[in-house]
C-alpha cells in the first residue's frame, strides 16, 4: 500500500495517456449530447439560425459592397463640348485630358459619330436625316482612375466643368452614393445584429452547459473528492460548449447554402438586368461557411469555458453536500 | 498521520459540531469514531476529506497544514485519501467499472493499466463478476462494495468511511469490516464513523467516543501524542 504515486510515464506514454483522455472525454461530451437527442437538436437550431443570421447578412453586405464598389469603377464621365470649338481645339483638349492621372482611359466621339450610333440605336435613322443639322455635340467619355475616392471624382468633375472647351459634364453618381450610404447604414445594423446574435449564442451555450452542470453536480462533487483538478472537471464541459458551437455553425452553413441555392438564380438576373459586376461568389461563400463553422465552435468552447469558471468558482466556495 | 489540534468547526445557524477538538491518529492505524446523531463523527471525516473547512485550529495531514493549502492545489491531497459515503454515492449513469475506475482516471493513469487495477479491486470486493452492471442493478451491500472498491482503487495511504455498514445486516456489516482490517493489514490508515458501538469494541480497535463535538473517551486508548 506504500506504492502510492503513479508509476513512473515516458514521454511518449504521457502523450498517449493525454490524448486518449482527451479522445475519452470528447466521446463522452458526445455521448452527453446523444443521450438527449431532442434537446441537443433544439439547442443547436436555435445556435444554427442565430449563427446563420449575421453570416447570411455579412455575406450579403460584403457581395453588395463588392458590386456597388465595381459600379464606381466602370462609372464614365461624360464631357460634351461647345459646338464651335475647331478640331485644333479639340485635339489640345483631347491632350491635356490624356495626361492627367486621375482619368484612366479617353475616348471621342464626334457629333457626327454621335449622330450615326443614336439613329443606329434609336431606329429613327431617316427622321434625322430630315433634320439637316446634326443637334447633338462632340463628347469626350472618360473613365477615371479606379483608385479614385467618390471625393477625389467630385473634385475632378468640378475641375472639368471649368474648362473653357466644355459645355457640360454629366457624371450621374448620386444612386451610386445613396446606395452606399444605404450599405454603410445597414453594414452598421448588420455589425450589431451580430453583436446581440453573438451574445444571445454565448449565453444559449453557457445557459446549456449550466443546466449540464446542474445534472451533473454528484458527479462533479465525487470527481472533486478523489482529487480532480479544475481542468479535469472543466474538460467535459469544454468539449460539450466546443460540439454546441460546431453542430450549430454547420447547421448555419447549410442555412446558407440553402439560402444561396435558392436566390442565386434571381440575383443572376438582377445583375444581368443591371450590367452589374457579379461578386466572387464562390470564394466568398466557403469563406463564411467556414468562418461560421470555426466560429460556432469558438464561441462554444468561450462560453462553456464561461459558465464553468463561474459555477467552479460558487462550487470552490461552497463545501460539499 | 492525521493531527487535529483545537480544532472548531462552526456551522452557521447550526452551532459548533466539533468544539476545540485535539487528537491524534498515527499513520497504519484503524479507528473507529464513535456517537450519538450530530456528535460531530461526520464533521471529522469530512475536515479530514478536505471536504469542509474548519473555523479555528489546525489541522495536519501528513505534516501538511491543509489551511495553508489552496483549494486549486488540494486536489493533491484529496487523492490521498479514499471516501466510502452511507449513501454509497455511486454514479448511476455508468457501469460498476467505470465507477471504479473514476479515482484512476482523475489521477491520470495509464489507460492500458487502468483495467487491471480496476479489476484487482473489484475482485478484492468480490463484484468481478459485475464490473458491466449499472449500480441499481445491485444490492445494497454490493453498492457498498462498489463504493470500497472505488475509495482503495489508486491505494490511498488513508480511507475514511461514514456510517459503511449504515444500511447492511450484521453479516454484510461483519464482512466489510473485515475488508478495512485487510486494507489495514496492508499500512492503511483507516477512520470509520458509527454508531455501532457494540461492533466497533468488538474488533478492539482504537475508538474515538464523540459527544457534542468533544471527544469523551480520553484514557489508555489514546496514543500518545
Amino acid at each position: 500500500m506504500n506504492d502510492l504515486k503513479k508509476p513512473a510515464l515516458s514521454l511518449q506514454q504521457k502523450f498517449q495517456s493525454w490524448w486518449q483522455t482527451h479522445l475519452r472525454c470528447l466521446m463522452a461530451s458526445l455521448g452527453q449530447l446523444m443521450q438527449s437527442p431532442a434537446s441537443t437538436i433544439l439547442t443547436v437550431a436555435v445556435i444554427g439560425i442565430a449563427l446563420a443570421l449575421p453570416a447570411g447578412l455579412s455575406l450579403a453586405l460584403n457581395n453588395l459592397a463588392h458590386m456597388t464598389g465595381a459600379m464606381d469603377t466602370t462609372n464614365t464621365i461624360s464631357l460634351y463640348l461647345k459646338k464651335e470649338l475647331t478640331d485644333e481645339q479639340v485635339s489640345q483638349l483631347q491632350k491635356k485630358l490624356e495626361t492627367n492621372a486621375q482619368i484612366h482611359e479617353t475616348v471621342f466621339i464626334s457629333s457626327d459619330q454621335a449622330l450615326k450610333e443614336y439613329g443606329q440605336t434609336s431606329g429613327q435613322g431617316d427622321l434625322i436625316e430630315l433634320l439637316g443639322d446634326n443637334p447633338l455635340p462632340a463628347v469626350f467619355q472618360l473613365t477615371p482612375d479606379k483608385d479614385q475616392s467618390p471625393e477625389q471624382l467630385d473634385l475632378l468633375t468640378a475641375q472639368l466643368s471649368k474648362l473653357a472647351e466644355v459645355d457640360q459634364v454629366q457624371f450621374d453618381r448620386q444612386w451610386s452614393r445613396r446606395l452606399h450610404s444605404i450599405l454603410q447604414l445597414l453594414n452598421k445594423f448588420s455589425t450589431v445584429l451580430s453583436i446581440l446574435l453573438i451574445l444571445s449564442v454565448l449565453l444559449i451555450i453557457g445557459n446549456t452547459i449550466r443546466v449540464g452542470i446542474q445534472s451533473r453536480i454528484q458527479e462533479i462533487q465525487i470527481s472533486r473528492l478523489f482529487g480532480a483538478t479544475r481542468a479535469f472537471i472543466r474538460r467535459p464541459f469544454l468539449y460539450s460548449g466546443l460540439l454546441y458551437g460546431l453542430f450549430g455553425g454547420i447547421l448555419a452553413s447549410l442555412l446558407l447554402l440553402i439560402s444561396y441555392s435558392m436566390l442565386a438564380e434571381p440575383f443572376q438576373q438582377l445583375i444581368s438586368n443591371y450590367q452589374l459586376v457579379s461578386p466572387s461568389q464562390a470564394g466568398s461563400f466557403t469563406k463564411y461557411c467556414l468562418l461560421t463553422i470555426f466560429g460556432g465552435a469558438f464561441l462554444g468552447v468561450i462560453s462553456s469555458w464561461i459558465a464553468v469558471s463561474l459555477y467552479q468558482k460558487d462550487l470552490e466556495n461552497s463545501e460539499f453536500t | 498521520m492525521i493531527r487535529f489540534s483545537e480544532v472548531t468547526k462552526l456551522y452557521p445557524g447550526q452551532g459548533e459540531a466539533l468544539k476545540s477538538l485535539s487528537l491524534y491518529i498515527p499513520p497504519e492505524q484503524m479507528v473507529f469514531v464513535t456517537g450519538h446523531s450530530g456528535a460531530g463523527k461526520s464533521t471529522l471525516l469530512r475536515l479530514i476529506a478536505l471536504m469542509e473547512n474548519h473555523t479555528r485550529g489546525q489541522i495536519l495531514i501528513d505534516g501538511i497544514n491543509i489551511q495553508k493549502v489552496p483549494e486549486k492545489h488540494r486536489y493533491y491531497l484529496r487523492r490521498q485519501i479514499g471516501f466510502i459515503f452511507q449513501d454509497h454515492r455511486l454514479l448511476n449513469d455508468r457501469t460498476v467499472f467505470d465507477n471504479v475506475a473514476l479515482p484512476l482516471v482523475i489521477a491520470g493513469y495509464d489507460h492500458k493499466d487502468i483495467p487491471r487495477r480496476v479489476h484487482a479491486a473489484l475482485d478484492k470486493v468480490g463484484l468481478l463478476q459485475k464490473e458491466k452492471k449499472r449500480p441499481l442493478a445491485l444490492s445494497s451491500g454490493e453498492q457498498q462494495r462498489v463504493g470500497i472498491a472505488r475509495a482503495v482503487v489508486n491505494r490511498p495511504p488513508i480511507l475514511l468511511a461514514d456510517e459503511p455498514t449504515g444500511n447492511l445486516d450484521p453479516k454484510l456489516s461483519i464482512e466489510i469490516m473485515r475488508l478495512f482490517e485487510e486494507f489495514n493489514s496492508i499500512g492503511v490508515t483507516v477512520v470509520i464513523a458509527t454508531h455501532e458501538v457494540e461492533m466497533a469494541k468488538a474488533l478492539k480497535h482504537r475508538i474515538i467516543a464523540l459527544k457534542d463535538g468533544r471527544q469523551i473517551n480520553f484514557g489508555a486508548e489514546l496514543p500518545n501524542e
